[in-house]
């Protein structure tokens, strides 16, 4: 079976370059092209332009977007909305799994997707803050969900893999003395929700 | 090579004289040294009021040699920035206060894991 995923990087800014960076070498380049059919919006094909006729075109089964966001909006290149809770289709999310990293739209939006058909949603309901020394350690812990969603895992085993991932980075800086970057961690880890820390936003045995 | 206990923290030398509390009879800020020595009365950051807090936080981060920070949803945040959000307790500035609040959590167990220790071998 092949799944179909939709990738949005907003790759505009430190952050979110520095995700699609990473997300390029570690994800995208390594995907199974039999097993999985890739759609990537990025920069300025973020917009409701592109972004609305891909979802319908390619009706992914995954979607996974990196960029800003607020509590009821996730946005696209120069914080264009591409989410915004009264502003979407539920067509455009309908029977999908949705990862979002971006800021505060686990709050409300992630909540609203599922209300409208979205199979799960995973997200961060607080500021998702990082800095160039642990970018790399907080973007292994994110991505390990994609990795393992397209591997066949669930939600919750996704959820406990990133888990663990960040556990293990924040003792290691603990150990080390580097008490921001471990705090700066815990902080991202606590704010990651997905069906397992709130029924709101899924089913935890969903997959792919 | 002698392997580190889990969860353990290693306090680097700076800490020990960032802002971690007041001293109550001056109602000047005390150092992490000042906290955790038992001669010196202050008031830790938990017990403090959220004014307080955000007050430490700032002399915290400025006293930083570098302080980066990036957020999905805004521009990079200077350390003037920064100060500036949480000594008007923006929602920015919550965020920061609360990973500071990690952080001095951190060092208290720390110190307080050291005591117990030193406790321990002191000779009856």
């Amino acid at each position: 079976m092949t799944v179909r995923l939709m990738a949005v990087e907003a790759n505009e800014d430190a952050p979110t370059r520095a995700a699609y960076a990473y997300r390029d070498q570690h994800l995208y380049q390594k995907l199974d092209t039999v097993g999985t059919n890739l759609l990537t919006l990025r920069g300025l094909r973020t917009t409701p332009e592109f972004f609305t006729p891909g979802i319908a075109h390619h009706d992914p089964d995954y979607v996974v977007a990196v960029g800003h966001g607020d509590e009821d909006t996730l946005m696209g290149y120069r914080g264009v909305p591409l989410l915004e809770i009264g502003h979407y289709q539920a067509t455009d999310v309908a029977g999908r799994i949705i990862h979002l990293l971006a800021c505060h739209t686990a709050a409300t939006l992630g909540r609203d997707l599922v209300r409208n058909g979205a199979r799960a949603f995973i997200g961060y309901n607080w500021f998702v803050m990082v800095h160039e020394g642990i970018v790399d350690e907080f973007l292994e812990c994110d991505t390990a969900i994609d990795e393992e969603l397209l591997g066949g895992a669930t939600i919750a085993q996704a959820y406990r893999r990133a888990i663990g991932l960040f556990n293990g980075h924040i003792a290691r800086f603990k150990g080390e003395g580097r008490l921001m970057k471990a705090a700066l961690l815990e902080t991202n880890r606590d704010s990651l929700m997905c069906p397992v820390t709130d029924s709101r936003l899924g089913r935890s045995n969903a997959a792919l | 090579m002698k392997r580190k206990k889990p969860g353990r923290v290693r306090i680097p030398r700076d800490q020990w004289a960032l802002a971690a509390g007041i001293r109550p009879s001056t109602g000047r800020q005390a150092t992490l040294r000042e906290v955790v020595d038992p001669s010196v009365e202050t008031r830790s950051f938990d017990e403090l009021s959220r004014r307080r807090q955000a007050e430490i936080v700032a002399a915290r981060i400025r006293g930083q040699k570098r302080f980066r920070l990036w957020v999905f949803g805004t521009a990079p945040v200077t350390k003037q920035r920064a100060i500036d959000a949480v000594l008007s307790r923006t929602p920015l500035g919550e965020a920061l206060i609360a990973v500071e609040r990690r952080i001095l959590a951190s060092l208290a167990e720390e110190t307080s894991r050291r005591s117990r220790r030193r406790r321990r071998r002191r000779p009856a």
